[in-house]
């Protein structure tokens, strides 16, 4: 049996609801309903990621061209920055790394010595 | 990018820690096709991190031909290959050296070796010596992977000064995690570990297509779980999978909090008891908690919420607030898909 319990043994479960934090901002009707309709919904949010226009429009939510766009350029910053975050982890601490990975390091030109 | 294809799970060997049960008898491998065709895909992805494919298995030197091609394949779209084996082959200096340099000339950029009290079950030590010792001769760049068991005779260092003798540019010396085949068990004593929950963050995602075409953002032995999943590579394209690798919620918060974090909200809701009151790792903390039921939901609950957060602040960002951006839009009620 585990210890780990007595540190709170009686915390609730109370997730951050982040739409409720965007909700009470000034935010349009449109980014409310969207992100009404992501929250919770991961399959959703899957499918708006992958092709945000298409998705919205099967639910009666239209995005302009240059929204769409918008949408698409913030998605790849945030898979740039995310890579960043794989490259730093790389490095921070190989000693748990999988060895496959670390046979990189003795010939990569780059920073980087495994996925 | 940075990928693993796991090409096959045929093996001549049937190690006891085998976590995903490779031997003589499994047949599940990728087709030259799906293989070609998730390089091809690879290289397409525009990335400022150098192409590099590991390839694993199985034992891909029970197919050299295709091992050879793959390796040319990956080597002609400007990537780095690599390669882990079991050395098996390594029956001779001659022999050794003949599947090297056809490896080389393909573009092999460098292999591992894999090693362990289980391993050498089935493949004597001086293979992997030898193997080790013609890749040094010819240039090769390889590594020793060791799966370290409490009661083996040499310890880290000696492990290291071997293998560092025999050729090997580096060493990578692994404690046993509790996945292995299917239906065996060791006990306790098998595994190192130390009292509370490991820090640190995530050191080791990649993504990973297995033989089955299923996709998974960690190779570690007990990562293969639907909380770690990409999807599968028949049914998405590679794109779609990197992108799930880099924004799925999960794989964000290990890699930026660590497994312990997940773990401190599981024990928040009520579900310590569910925990180890020791691990032997970052990894080792982070498989319980993807395998077990509850804290998985826990996990899963956490990733939801994390995910809405990320996806309202994009859409507040690009939504701006009213009036619309265009006139053309519209807002119908709506209910959810």
């Amino acid at each position: 049996m585990s210890d780990h319990n007595k540190a709170n043994p009686s915390a609730a479960s109370d997730p951050s609801n982040a739409f409720d934090r965007i909700a009470a901002g000034p935010t349009s009707a449109r980014a409310r309903k969207l992100i009404e309709l992501l929250d919770g919904n991961v399959e959703f949010a899957d499918a708006f990621l992958k092709a945000p226009a298409a998705t919205a429009a099967k639910l009666g939510l239209v995005l302009s061209d240059e929204e769409t766009e918008l949408f698409l350029l913030e998605k790849r910053r945030l898979v740039g920055e995310q890579a960043a975050s794989v490259r730093a982890a790389s490095t921070r601490d190989r000693r748990d790394a999988i060895p496959i990975y670390s046979v990189l390091g003795a010939d990569q030109s780059t920073t980087e010595t495994k996925g | 990018m940075h990928m693993s294809l796991v090409l096959t799970n045929r093996c001549n060997a049937s190690c006891l820690h085998c976590s995903t049960s490779c031997g003589p008898d499994r047949t599940d491998s990728l087709t030259r096709a799906q293989i070609f065709s998730a390089m091809d895909q690879a290289a397409a992805i525009p990335s400022t991190d150098r192409l590099a494919f590991f390839l694993t298995g199985g034992e891909l030197f029970l197919d050299l031909p295709l091992l050879e091609a793959v390796v040319r394949h990956g080597a002609g779209l400007g990537a780095l290959v690599t390669c882990v084996t079991n050395a098996y082959w390594a029956s001779s200096d001659e022999k050794a050296r003949a599947i090297l340099t056809r490896l080389k000339h393909a573009g092999l950029g460098s292999f591992a070796v894999s090693t362990s009290r289980f391993h050498q079950q089935f493949v004597k030590r001086s293979r992997v010596q030898r193997a080790l010792s013609i890749g040094r001769e010819l240039g090769i760049t390889c590594a020793l992977k060791y799966v370290r068991h409490p009661s083996d005779d040499l310890n880290t260092d000696e492990i290291r000064e071997w293998a560092t003798a025999a050729g090997a540019t580096e060493v990578e010396d692994f404690t046993l995690l509790p996945y292995l085949r299917d239906g065996e068990m060791l006990d306790e004593t098998s595994y190192v570990r130390t009292e509370g929950l490991p820090e640190g963050t995530c050191p080791s995602q990649i993504l990973t297509v297995r033989e089955d075409g299923n996709s998974f953002s960690c190779c570690t032995p007990g990562a293969y779980t639907p909380l770690l999943s990409l999807g599968n590579l028949s049914t998405d394209s590679l794109s779609d999978l990197r992108d799930r690798f880099y924004l799925g919620e999960v794989q964000s918060i290990l890699r930026e909090e660590g497994p312990a974090s997940l773990a401190r909200e599981v024990i928040r809701r009520g579900h310590g008891s569910r925990l180890r009151d020791r691990y032997t790792n970052v990894c080792d903390l982070c498989t319980h908690l993807m395998n077990d039921a509850q804290c998985g939901g826990v996990v899963r609950d956490i990733a939801a919420s994390a995910q809405v957060r990320k996806l309202s602040q994009i859409v507040r960002s690009v939504l701006p607030p009213s009036p619309p951006l265009s006139s053309t839009t519209t807002l119908q009620e709506t209910s959810h898909v």
